[in-house]
């Protein structure tokens, strides 16, 4: 049976939706969903270790990195599993995800169920901003709203 | 060498064959059963989660808070915290939902997690759902001390409750004892008045 999972995110300001969907053998993870209420422009869009929000996004930790990689964008070898990138938002706030991943999953050591969805305030340079930040966060800014990733029926 | 004696070595034989087979039977059974299944089953304990109950009806601010704790895979769960807003001296039900799918609030979570397919019933009932964990019970500010074990649920393995939902209903559950259909399935426990997905805190410092 293929796996299914779900994050409600909220915030200050920012909410949305994000489903995921991965096959029965495993495989890519796709991400799917609509964030509203961000800045225009891009933000950064994590998987964090901890399904935590008890102090609000800061008590998910860090980013979910179980090989403890460097930082890096979706498509580099070396990356968190949960470094999913940037999302963009229009002018009317609205960032519509539509996106797959084959470092994350629904199941097993790598799986991202209980951990907690995070949506940045700012862009993040995918490693390569030179930043001091750049190698562990990419320099997202603010977690602008979060949620923890629940199963789903399938 | 005897014709009874040829007949003894052959059975001989035979038996040791025999027990070769049984011990292979038995040794890929139990190494099948250690496979890894789901999340954090090849993980050691003690693992650690946390709930934040931010959806549903009633909400509180702060949220209500619950921290769930198991030793290693086989050792009961230990869930505490304290939860307000609830009715003065009131009974609700308290259960594991099966999905952590807060979507469309607390209603969207599913039924009580019941891998099994068995009937509600009292957390010290053989027959329950796993995500049967009884009644909270408020004082008269309508607070509730949590501080209950329970060996069914899990937080590792295939019957993982991680990303599921805990929910807490309006009403009292009656464990299965309430001697109609809907007994049998929720404990008639009611609406649900709040909720959240429980969240992994392995490993966390």
């Amino acid at each position: 049976m293929a796996s299914k999972a779900v994050a409600v995110l909220k915030g200050d300001k920012v909410s949305g939706t994000i489903w995921f969907e991965q096959a029965a053998g495993g495989g890519d993870v796709t991400v799917k969903g609509e964030l509203k209420g961000l800045a225009a422009g891009l933000h950064g869009f994590h998987v964090h270790q901890f399904g935590d929000t008890t102090d609000g996004c800061t008590s998910a930790g860090p980013h979910f990195n179980p090989k403890n990689a460097e930082h890096g964008g979706p498509g580099d070898a070396v990356r968190h599993a949960g470094d999913l990138g940037n999302v963009t938002a229009g002018a009317d706030g609205v960032a519509k995800v539509n996106l797959k991943d084959a470092q994350i999953s629904l199941k097993g050591d790598n799986s991202i169920v209980g951990r907690t969805l995070v949506v940045h305030a700012d862009p993040d340079d995918l490693g390569k901003g030179g930043h001091e930040l750049s190698k562990t966060t990419g320099n997202a800014g603010a977690r602008v709203a979060c949620g923890v990733i629940g199963l789903a029926k399938a | 060498m005897g014709l009874k004696m040829q007949h003894m070595a052959l059975i001989g034989v035979i038996c040791a064959v025999l027990l070769g087979v049984i011990v292979t039977v038995i040794s890929v059974s139990t190494g099948g059963s250690t496979q890894p299944s789901s999340a954090g089953s090849t993980s050691t304990g003690p693992f650690k989660a946390v709930v934040v109950l931010n959806v549903g009806s009633v909400n509180t601010t702060p949220p209500n808070v619950l921290v769930l704790e198991q030793e290693d895979d086989k050792a009961p769960v230990k869930i505490t915290g304290t939860l307000i807003n609830l009715f003065p001296a009131g009974n609700h039900g308290f259960h594991v939902h099966e999905s952590g799918n807060v979507s469309g609030g607390c209603g969207s979570t599913g039924g009580h997690y019941n891998p099994y397919g068995k009937n509600h019933g009292a957390p010290s009932d053989d027959e329950r759902h796993i995500g049967d964990l009884g009644n909270v019970v408020a004082d008269a500010e309508g607070k509730a001390v949590i501080d209950l074990s329970d060996s069914l649920i899990s937080l590792t393995g295939e019957y993982s409750i991680i990303g599921r939902a805990i929910v807490v209903h309006e009403g009292s559950d009656d464990l299965g004892k309430g001697g109609d259909d809907g007994s049998k399935k929720t404990g008639n426990a009611g609406g649900r008045r709040f909720c959240g997905v429980i969240g992994t805190i392995y490993n966390k410092p």
